[in-house]
């Protein structure tokens, strides 16, 4: 009798991740360097390296959110972006080997509250999706990648102060207990308004450029052997202040000696 | 060889390819014995424990826990002719005596000598959870096998039917639903949630025991074999009887595991990854050697 040895699957442990992407017409500027462009490749580095890691490839499952005007959900099946009152929950996380998304383009105004709700709404279903099929899930990551420029519907800019409620939310959602919860970071583009995006993220708002977005998954990952159980989202922010700190000194380093 | 009763023992530990990337050491670890005495009748234990990852020295924790386990386990076995009661109670007991033994020992290390003055002005060690580790162990005995299991290790047993040529697993000791929360050797109440039992069955060909970084690579979800989420993990066939047949066929040595464990698919488990077998010589074989 002959018997081949094989690996099981369908029980790693998952890592849903919400990429909420600002395409709003100011990440089209500048015209020489548009900030869509820096976003783009980052996301490109960003599934290559996941791609690469046995580990990730596993485990982490990506929902790509793009908001201007309008909120458009990533929908595998269909292989486009779809307006978010369209986008059935279970096609919007897809493992990142199957995530092709189309050329980003950038226009209309800012409209930053809806898309979060949909991102929170979105990232809620899918834990508790995974939760009712006895997965062991991680806490839904939600990266809000913008040029931080809010407006409301009708492309009024957003004060700080109209902020607030929104940012009590998303402090709300981060704090709720298991099966629910998330962790939320912002992440400046080029020319970014550091200090509108620190109203929604006091302790978890970062550049764009040089952050290894690989390294805050595989702390995440690891945060899950621990004895206390997960860690909370104040712990993150913290270890991936921390990670990005590391990373612009070694940058630093890099270019005063190399 | 008593195809029945003649057992062979391999195992391996490899280190997490997570632990590996993130320059810490592996934090499992495994240990098996011969059952004491003639009267024994060829039985031996298995145990493999797993360090808890954010506790500098869990892996002292996780070698205590193995250790502790083989000399608690390994002595006056019930004899053949007893039932099933007489091991259950047997089994329960070793176990408390092993969770006990375990705290004591990481006790009275220096790490947790931290201490709070007691009200007789006496040392009060304050935390055995800097050696936080979870474990799982079988005394294997065809045609009985007794487990005890604290945290999410998990155990697996292989039956062949009489004039069968098929071997068949079954998970025994799944791991707990811990999404939530965490069972380690020091966890307040340790004693009273450790999970013991016996079984009998003459067809026993195997038992295998393994830390919970096997638990993607070596269990099915249940959809993958059209079921609901309620059947719970599955073992899958084809790793289990697959790794019996090649241990087998290498006549115990275990390079077949170190190698599947240490290949680039294993390396999306991320954690440690540690797994013990007891095999008898009746069951499957590829017939490649």
């Amino acid at each position: 009798m002959t018997t081949d040895i094989g690996f099981a699957s369908g029980l790693d442990e998952r890592q849903p991740v919400v990429i909420l992407l600002d395409a709003s017409g100011s990440m089209a500027r500048p015209a020489s360097n548009p900030r869509i462009a820096e976003v783009d490749a980052a996301l490109t580095t960003l599934f290559e390296s996941v791609r690469s890691q046995a580990r990730l490839r596993a485990r982490v499952e990506t929902c790509l959110i793009t908001f201007g005007s309008r909120v458009r959900v990533y929908d595998a099946g269909a292989r486009a972006l779809v307006p978010a009152e369209q986008a059935d929950p279970d096609r919007a996380f897809v493992p990142v080997d199957k995530l092709s998304p189309p050329p980003l383009t950038a226009e209309g105004y800012t409209c930053l509250e809806p898309a979060l709700d949909v991102a929170l709404r979105i990232a809620a279903d899918r834990r508790r999706t995974l939760e009712a099929r006895r997965l062991s899930v991680l806490r839904p990551l939600i990266w809000l990648v913008t040029d931080g420029a809010p407006s409301d519907e009708r492309g009024r800019p957003l004060e700080t102060a109209e902020l607030a409620p929104l940012a009590d939310r998303l402090r709300t959602a981060e704090a709720a207990p298991p099966p629910d919860g998330c962790v939320f970071l912002t992440i400046g583009v080029q020319g970014a308004d550091r200090r509108l995006l620190q109203v929604l993220a006091p302790d978890a708002t970062f550049m764009l450029e040089g952050l290894d977005f690989t390294q805050i998954l595989q702390f995440l990952l690891r945060s899950s052997d621990r004895v206390s159980s997960i860690g909370t989202a104040g712990e993150v922010h913290r270890e991936v202040a921390r990670q990005a700190a590391l990373q612009k000194a070694m940058a630093d380093l890099s270019e005063q000696h190399l | 060889m008593d195809e029945r009763r003649g057992l062979f023992v391999s195992g391996a530990v490899v280190q997490g390819t997570d632990h590996l990337a993130g320059g810490i050491g592996c934090q499992d670890a495994l240990k098996s014995v011969r059952c004491e005495g003639d009267e024994a009748g060829g039985g031996v234990v298995l145990a493999v424990a797993d360090g808890a990852g954010s506790r500098d020295r869990s892996a002292l924790g996780a070698h205590l826990a193995v250790d502790i386990a083989c000399r608690v386990l390994a002595r006056e076995l019930p004899g053949d002719d007893t039932d099933g009661t007489v091991w259950t109670e047997w089994i329960s007991v070793r176990a408390k005596e092993v969770v006990d033994t375990w705290l004591r020992a990481a006790l009275a290390l220096p790490a947790a000598t931290e201490h709070d003055e007691g009200a007789d002005g006496t040392h009060v060690p304050r935390d055995a959870g800097e050696f936080a580790a979870t474990l799982a162990a079988a005394v294997v005995r065809p045609p009985w096998a007794a487990f005890l299991c604290v945290g999410n290790c998990f155990g697996t047993v292989l039956t062949m039917d009489r004039d069968s040529t098929r071997e068949r697993c079954h998970l025994v000791l799944p791991p707990p639903d811990e999404r939530h929360s965490s069972l380690f050797l020091s966890s307040p109440g340790a004693r009273m949630r450790v999970r013991s039992f016996a079984l009998w069955d003459p067809d026993l060909t195997g038992v295998m025991v393994a830390t919970d970084g096997c638990v993607p690579l070596t269990l099915d979800h249940p959809d993958v074999h059209g079921l609901p989420p309620v059947a719970g993990p599955l073992p899958s066939a084809r790793f289990f009887v697959g790794l019996a047949s090649a241990l087998r066929d290498n006549g115990g040595d275990a390079e077949p595991l170190r190698a599947l464990l240490s290949s680039p698919e294993a390396g999306r488990s991320g954690d440690d990854l540690t797994m013990l077998c007891a095999l008898t010589g009746r069951g499957t074989r590829t017939g490649g050697r």
